[in-house]
């Protein structure tokens, strides 16, 4: 159960976010829509603990995440898995090794990392690509290695922020349905996005965010400025 | 056990696939170790000179005519254990004479008015000191041994001048040595620290990655620290290399050792030997990977704040 309190953040005298409070339930698929500035981003960097709000909160199981002191934040990351449009790929690094490092740093033995990043790439669709380094892929190439990184810790909370962004229609719509794919696994997911299509087609629960301020929230929502 | 090796191996990883990044900070790195060379060079050629100009300054005591010989070596025990004396060598006056021949070989007429008379020139004790700055001190202590007035003369005198000039300009290449070795020891650090601020600012983007996938500050830093230190290894091996080629052109080539010694006042011995190699090899590795690692540690921390 994901609570997320009247969260406040302010940047000097703009507002990021203005008392937003909403919750999620185990398993959900979450869309948080709005135009560029609306907050969605602010959102997620509250999520990830890169920012801390000005006020309120946001708690996973009753814990508020920030009231974590900073060496626990890169466990507490461990379990949630991130997305980002612009893939945040380690360029220096294979595909393989790109996954292979977010279990790397938990300190897992070389074999159990080797298994899991195999079947992860292999669900992901990129058993064949494992050698390659990120600036020879395609984006939606790109996306999905970012996709099997953020999963390999079998996270409960799966963000994904604009992961379509930078994406042509069909690799956008493919990164979609694995989206949905690993929802029905049982992740829940916070999808934020600028995209009508996909949000209209997909049926879910769809938060809108204006100014900083929640504006709807629906269950098998449609895309609304 | 797994670990450390795992740091190792993404440490070498991340050194030869940003190939270009660490040649290139490999090469800023010897050439600021190349300074350090340049400055131990000239601390071993400047303390080499002020050696040999302290070895020039000496004092010699001379005796009355007639005096016999056992006396002036009687003389030379009590003297020998004064503080500061480093060596006395007794001249008798048929050496004396043979020196002033062997000095004064070209000017025949003054040889021959001289001829085989060593009378007139007196016996002496030649003292040479550890310290210049003692002399005054111990030709006074000197004096005051010479209970049965045996002394005639003692050089200090004339030579005041001469040691007071000596003195100032060992003090003044003493200065210009510390001065100019801290200024090249702070170029050097700047160097290799301002290199390798910027090779990891490059990459913070990276190091921004890994804190989001859930990395611990010190799993990220170790790689980069151990690639600083290889810059090091990489750049003082570099550096050595260059400066055995600085040598050996240096000592080959034609002149150059006219110019070591006349600056050393021809010290006999071989001021750059393969110690003195060695020890420049250890110093740049141990620089190169205390700078390297240090850098590294000090860049590294301020893109970690996420």
């Amino acid at each position: 159960m994901i609570e997320i309190k009247r969260i406040t953040k302010h940047y000097g005298t703009a507002k990021a976010l203005d008392n937003v409070s909403f919750d999620i339930h185990p398993g959900e698929f979450v869309i948080l829509v709005g135009p560029s500035g609306a907050g969605k981003s602010t959102l997620i960097k509250l999520f990830t603990c890169e920012e801390r709000p000005t006020f309120g909160q946001i708690s996973i199981d009753g814990k508020d995440v920030h009231l974590l002191k900073k060496p626990y934040i890169p466990y507490y990351r461990r379990q949630i898995g991130v997305v980002y449009q612009d893939f945040k790929l380690l360029p220096n690094k294979t595909v393989y090794e790109n996954v292979a490092f977010a279990m790397e740093v938990s300190g897992a033995p070389s074999n159990v990392i080797r298994e899991k990043v195999l079947k992860i790439l292999n669900l992901v669709g990129l058993k064949n690509k494992v050698d390659s380094f990120p600036p020879e892929l395609s984006g939606g190439e790109a996306q999905r290695v970012a996709i099997a990184r953020a999963l390999v810790f079998s996270p409960r909370l799966l963000i994904a922020d604009e992961p379509t962004g930078n994406l042509d229609p069909n690799n956008a719509w493919e990164i979609t349905q694995l989206l949905l794919k690993i929802n029905k696994l049982g992740t829940t997911v916070i999808l934020a996005t600028h995209n009508r299509d996909i949000v209209d087609a997909i049926h879910k629960r769809v938060i809108s965010l204006k100014d900083g301020k929640l504006v709807s929230d629906r269950r098998k929502g449609k895309y609304k400025e | 056990m797994d670990l450390f090796l795992r740091t190792i191996k993404t440490s070498w990883r991340g050194f030869v696939r940003n190939g270009w990044l660490s040649f290139m900070s490999s090469f800023m790195m010897m050439q600021a170790l190349l300074l350090i060379t340049v400055f131990m060079s000239l601390n071993v050629v400047v303390s080499a000179t002020i050696q040999a100009v302290n070895e020039r300054i000496d004092v010699a005591v001379f005796f009355k005519e007639y005096i016999p010989e056992g006396e002036i070596l009687g003389f030379q025990e009590k003297i020998r254990d004064l503080e500061g004396v480093k060596d006395i060598t007794f001249i008798s006056q048929e050496q004396a004479l043979e020196n002033y021949i062997a000095y004064n070989q070209d000017n025949k007429e003054l040889l021959d008015v001289i001829g085989e008379d060593s009378s007139f020139l007196p016996a002496s004790l030649e003292l040479k000191v550890t310290d210049p700055y003692l002399i005054e001190s111990i030709v006074s202590e000197v004096e005051t041994l010479d209970d049965t007035d045996i002394i005639l003369e003692t050089s200090l005198k004339k030579n005041q001048n001469v040691i007071d000039q000596l003195r100032k300009v060992n003090a003044l290449v003493s200065v210009a040595n510390i001065g100019l070795s801290i200024i090249f020891i702070i170029i050097a650090l700047l160097i290799i620290f301002n290199t390798i601020r910027i090779t990891i600012f490059t990459r913070k983007e990276e190091i921004e990655i890994m804190k989001l996938v859930g990395a611990t500050d010190w799993y990220i830093r170790w790689p980069f620290i151990i690639e600083g230190m290889l810059y090091g290894i990489a750049g003082a091996v570099l550096a050595f290399i260059l400066a055995l080629v600085g040598y050996w052109l240096l000592s080959s080539g034609v002149g150059s050792n006219y110019l070591l010694a006349d600056v050393t006042g021809g010290a006999s011995y071989a001021i750059f030997d393969i110690w003195f190699v060695i020890e420049l090899f250890v110093v740049q590795l141990i620089i190169g990977i205390i700078v390297g690692g240090v850098s590294s540690y000090l860049s590294t921390k301020r893109h970690l704040s996420i």
